[in-house]
């Protein structure tokens, strides 16, 4: 066997174990006629085109879309169900994060928390200010791209996303290095799963699924409804006699992370529950997405966790963090192993890739 | 349907055709400007037979290696005759409206 053989042999490891069975020895002819006379004296190497290409070959294997395998197709819908819930989310916190924006303008309802004063205006960061301001819509735009069918469009709207949310952290940096980390940290693992599973799960053989339009405007719905109670809860918390021992439980549950681990525990319960209850109805799919989902969710809550703090309110607050976390891991592992158990099963060495 | 997908049905139009002959034929009838990765190659052929425009034609072992050639069945031949009327009505019609562009002198 030639080196470049050997190589080439050794990137198609990358494919799933039942395709390289029916497919290797096909790939591998036509690799090396096109590689021409190259010796080993030579060094040859796959180019990294070709790496990259069975990378996305492999992805498109796994992730299978429809006419695909039963496996490798559940395993599809459910990084696509994880990019969708992802989204969903994003696309409502950022809708909250735009109703605040309006009203620090006065534009549309009271503001519960005290706010930072708005830049002078007509300066540039007055106008900074405003564009950031409506950078907060790029998940919406992504996910409406999404639910309506578009996910090429989706993609580089998510990205975009990513970068107007991270934009303000080269700031927060010069200022306070432990809270960009921090911050930097929670967007990087909460913004991370979802994006990947846009760019993994919605290749091009994936089905593409256009909703109704009312679907894509759900996360707004949700965030003016979230916006709404988070209002109310803010004006309550301030009202005399302040119980900060009452809200010491409370507010963990009302940042990013505290938010996400509430609406993960309620669908992880309603997924749990339909699988025990209603046979007829079990699928790998949503109890896969939300173990998946999970993991983010709990290092972000993990990055928010202050330990050592020695106020009673502090430690009442941190308890309730971990207790957060054991929870979705909990509900995490359990979803884990129905998800798996209700898997169809892997196709045989021999089977080959369903399409063949 | 995709360009590469297009071009490899249109590869396989006159002859049965393995791995590398389609690549080279693909190369070919784009004029080079479509050079098929292997993995994208498979993506297509597993795409095509999936949606049965593509079948398995014969096994051969060329020089201790194992080759399998492809035919367009019949509903390829269908699926490709489609795309390739609908292809060239756009193009009529490109055309149309160049030629009326100059005979305006607009050009």
């Amino acid at each position: 066997m030639s080196l470049l053989e050997k190589r080439y042999r050794h990137v198609l490891r990358l494919l799933p174990a039942s395709y390289r069975a029916e497919r290797q020895e096909e790939m591998v002819n036509t690799f090396l006629e096109g590689a021409g006379d190259l010796t080993d004296a030579d060094n040859p190497r796959p180019r990294w085109s070709e790496i990259l290409s069975v990378a996305a070959l492999s992805v498109r294997a796994r992730l299978g879309g429809a006419g695909t395998g039963p496996r490798s197709f559940a395993w599809g819908q459910a990084v696509r169900l994880v990019a969708l819930l992802g989204l969903a989310f994003h696309a409502m916190m950022s809708w909250m994060v735009f109703w605040r924006f309006l009203a620090r303008y006065g534009l549309f309802g009271p503001s519960a928390a005290p706010q930072p004063a708005l830049p002078a205006p007509e300066s540039a960061d007055r106008l900074w200010d405003i564009a950031q301001g409506f950078t907060a819509l790029l998940w919406v735009a992504a996910f409406a791209a999404l639910t309506r069918g578009c996910p090429r469009a989706a993609k580089p709207l998510a990205l975009l996303a990513v970068a107007a949310a991270s934009s303000d952290l080269l700031k927060l940096w010069s200022l306070d290095t432990r809270t960009a980390v921090t911050v930097m940290t929670l967007n990087g693992v909460l913004y991370a799963v979802p994006v990947l599973a846009l760019f993994a799960g919605f290749h091009r053989d994936a089905p593409a699924i256009r909703r109704p339009p009312r679907v894509a405007v759900l996360p707004v719905a949700a965030g003016v409804l979230l916006s709404g109670l988070l209002t109310l809860a803010g004006t309550w918390s301030q009202q005399p006699p302040i119980s900060l021992a009452t809200w010491s439980w409370i507010w963990p549950w009302l940042d990013l992370p505290g938010l996400a681990s509430l609406a993960l525990l309620l669908a992880g319960a309603a997924s749990i529950g339909v699988h025990l209850l209603v046979p007829a109805r079990r699928s790998p799919v949503p109890a896969v997405a939300l173990a998946i989902l999970a993991v983010p969710v709990m290092l972000g809550r993990l990055v928010r966790l202050e330990l050592g703090v020695a106020d009673p309110v502090s430690r009442v607050m941190t308890a309730v963090g971990i207790a957060q976390i054991a929870a979705l891991l909990l509900c995490a592992l359990t979803l884990a192993v129905l998800g798996i158990r209700t898997m169809p099963p892997a196709p045989s060495p021999g089977a080959g890739p369903s399409s063949c | 349907m995709t360009e590469p997908a297009f071009l490899v049905l249109t590869a396989l139009a006159d002859q049965p055709r393995h791995g590398y002959g389609i690549v080279q034929e693909v190369e070919r009838l784009s004029g080079g400007r479509t050079l098929l990765k292997i993995g994208s190659l498979y993506g297509v052929l597993d795409r095509l037979t999936g949606d049965e425009l593509v079948a398995l034609d014969r096994e051969e072992v060329w020089q201790g290696r194992l080759r399998r050639y492809y035919r367009l069945t019949e509903s390829g031949a269908r699926a490709l005759e489609k795309e390739a009327a609908r292809l060239a009505e756009n193009a009529e019609h490109a055309r149309g409206r160049l030629r009326a562009r100059y005979a305006e002198g607009t050009a």
